[in-house]
């Protein structure tokens, strides 16, 4: 028990710097690509928002405001379940997709250090 | 001289007789014996002559067997001395190419080992990571609180709201 306990003091603390870690990396993802978004995401009018947990209701509409006041127009967001994304959003909107999964981070952090 | 018993016609004839005799024997005998001797005496000496020029030519001949002996055993000497410079050079030549073959394969060697072990190290380094990140995602996967889950969407979204802004 108290080996869990640390575990899991030890793991919260990674989880935590992989965390701020994992939302300046989507940040810039975001700034570096949102014209091309814009762009791409002409005349789409469903995306697709894949989540660890499901979204509670005002977390759906802050979502889809931002989609919006981003896109310009209106478009219908599929929610999906996907656990073994661990957390964090990934969205599919046509040909642009942003990730800011847990997931995904932990996969980047795995093959910088060469764990392909 | 008859008191004696010496009759002079005898002996007179007898005189005849010897002369006759001693010219007879000096003519059919005592010469050819001489001219044998002679014969003889000449080829004895035409011998040693012939066995003086011989053993002066025995000598000459010992003396140049002796010359030709003493110049092959030079020869032989300088011969032998060659090889020995000859083997001795090209047993320096076979240490140092034996050094050199040994260096290149030590250095190839050890390339190689470094290399496996670079393999190694990077197959278990990767092994390692793999290992990690498989456990990282099943204690995260336990660890996470359903709160911690929508602060992350919360970040998220707020991420997504302020890339717009900027």
């Amino acid at each position: 028990m108290k080996n869990k306990s640390v575990d899991k003091h030890i793991f919260q603390e990674a989880f935590d710097l992989m965390n701020s870690e994992r939302n300046s990396v989507f940040l810039d993802e975001l700034e570096n690509k949102i014209s091309e978004a814009v762009l791409k995401t002409k005349g789409i009018e469903e995306a697709l928002l894949y989540s660890a947990v499901e979204l509670s209701k005002d977390e759906k509409n802050k979502f889809e405001k931002t989609i919006f006041q981003i896109l310009k127009h209106e478009v219908k967001v599929n929610y999906r379940i996907e656990p073994k994304l661990l957390g964090g959003l990934r969205i599919h909107l046509g040909d642009w997709k942003i990730d800011g999964t847990l997931i995904y981070q932990l996969e980047r952090l795995k093959r910088s250090l060469g764990g392909n | 001289m008859e008191k004696l018993g010496i009759q002079l016609p005898m002996l007179l004839t007898q005189i005849v007789n010897f002369t006759i005799m001693l010219l007879l024997l000096t003519k059919f005998l005592y010469k050819p014996i001489l001219k044998a001797l002679k014969e003889r005496k000449e080829k004895i000496s035409q011998g040693l002559i012939y066995a003086e020029k011989m053993q002066a030519e025995e000598e000459k001949m010992l003396k140049k067997h002796e010359e030709i002996l003493q110049k092959t055993h030079l020869e032989a000497k300088k011969i032998i001395d060659q090889a020995k410079k000859d083997a001795t050079s090209v047993k320096s030549e076979i240490l140092a190419q034996g050094k050199l073959e040994n260096e290149e394969m030590k250095a190839k060697m050890e390339n190689d080992l470094n290399n496996k072990l670079n393999e190694m190290s990077e197959e278990m380094s990767q092994k390692t990571v793999k290992v990690a990140a498989e456990m990282t995602k099943k204690l995260l996967a336990d660890i996470i609180t359903p709160a911690q889950q929508h602060q992350m969407i919360e970040k998220n979204l707020k991420n997504l709201e302020n890339s717009h802004e900027k």
